[in-house]
């Protein structure tokens, strides 16, 4: 088991503290890790000549250089160098100039006086050509649908007629058929069998059972 | 940790963000040797190493206008890179580089003209060493940035990412375990033969 004075020397002990620390004296065993830890720690490495040029380099940037510090140099490859090429060319730098005429309200105007001059003949001359045709169509179609309109007119008329005929026989025939059927019910049942007052038991029930 | 206009780091970052010479100059003669040893922590070899400390360097230069003196520049600069760091860290565990001795290493011991004392120090190095291996990656890193890179604890809080509360806690835990893997590695052989060794000094 660990002492408190050990582990308290341990837990704390770092190389550099000196070796003049009184648990030292004491325990060989905490003197001999304070020893070994001081030897680990002393061994040191110099920085390589070589390396140190290096990293001087890294903030010496080359003449020209874009970055401030040193980057791989890579080729361009053809493709991407033509591609590169191809967005300097004049013609995709400036993009084409829209004539002048569009760009004045002045041209604009003019432009619209013109084409309503030169085309307002044209309109004028549909409109009565439109009237015209429709004056046509209207002495082609009215004829036609008068005509229809009469014909019509006499067709529901001999529908209705013929209707009314046949409604009117229906109505004979039923009409006879309740006359013929009230003459057949009135002689087979006597006269004596019915029985005006249904309050009266005496007068209807003389065929009942007693 | 608010910012001050006038903290040294932040004016040596705004002069070398500006593109003075003697200012970038004067950041390499203070932190590169201190990221370069601490590179070599992580990667393990030299090769690796001086990649690394380049790319943080690079990384350095780049953000430079972006650093606000809230923070210590060192741990700052290596904040940019901790990710590249951790990679690197992660693989050279992996392949046990980081943490194995490295001959590099043994040949920056102090010379030494007593062979016995000299052999200790090999021992005493190869027990941290190897107590680093031991430990999980957390433990080792917080012991590595300040005990053996002499980091401080704002420095190493800034580059971890932590409260420094949480990194002196864990140091203190890291510490001990480190010790513990130490003294049994060294045993009371090497305890006992140190003490004299160290009286020897200096060596």
């Amino acid at each position: 088991m660990l002492s408190w004075s050990c582990r308290r020397f341990r837990a704390r002990f770092t190389p550099g503290s000196g070796p003049s620390h009184p648990h030292r004296g004491v325990c060989r065993e905490c003197d001999a890790f304070a020893a070994a830890m001081e030897t680990a720690a002393g061994v040191r490495l110099p920085l390589p000549a070589g390396l140190r040029k290096s990293l001087r380099e890294t903030a010496a940037p080359t003449e020209g250089a874009v970055l401030p510090f040193p980057v791989p140099r890579l080729a361009v490859p053809p493709a991407l160098s033509g591609r590169l090429s191809a967005l300097a060319e004049p013609a995709l730098l400036t993009p084409p100039v829209p004539p002048n005429w569009l760009l004045t309200p002045r041209y604009a105007v003019a432009a619209s006086a013109v084409l309503a001059l030169l085309l307002g003949p044209f309109f004028v001359r549909g409109t009565d050509r439109g009237l015209e045709a429709l004056g046509a169509v209207r002495e082609e179609v009215s004829p036609l649908l008068r005509r229809t309109g009469e014909e019509g007119r006499a067709e529901i008329g001999k529908l209705r007629t013929g209707a009314v005929a046949a409604y009117s026989a229906a109505r004979r025939s039923v009409s006879e058929s309740f006359n013929g059927l009230s003459a057949r019910l009135s002689t087979i049942v006597p006269e004596d069998f019915t029985n005006p007052d249904p309050e009266d038991e005496s007068a209807g029930s003389s065929r009942r059972p007693q | 940790m608010t910012a001050l206009p006038s903290s040294p780091d932040l004016l040596l970052a705004r002069r070398a963000a500006n593109g003075r010479a003697d200012a970038w100059e004067e950041l390499l003669a203070l932190y590169g040797e201190r990221v370069y040893n601490l590179a070599f922590h992580f990667a393990g070899s030299s090769a690796d190493a001086e990649d690394l400390t380049q790319e943080i360097f690079l990384r350095l230069y780049q953000n430079l206008r972006l650093y606000r003196g809230d923070v210590p520049l060192a741990g700052w600069a290596m904040r940019l890179s901790r990710n590249l760091c951790i990679d690197h860290y992660r693989r050279a565990r992996r392949e046990s580089r980081s943490t194995a001795l490295s001959e590099e290493l043994l040949e920056r011991l102090p010379a030494c003209d007593d062979p016995q004392a000299e052999a200790q120090k090999r021992q005493q190095l190869r027990a941290v060493y190897r107590g680093l291996e031991e430990m999980s990656e957390e433990m080792a890193e917080v012991v590595v940035l300040r005990d053996l890179q002499g980091w401080s604890l704002e420095e190493a809080a800034v580059f971890l990412e932590l409260p420094v509360g949480t990194v002196k806690s864990r140091l203190h835990r890291a510490r001990l375990e480190l010790a513990g893997r130490v003294t049994a590695k060294l045993g009371p052989q090497g305890a006992s033969t140190l003490v004299p060794a160290l009286e020897a000094e200096p060596c």
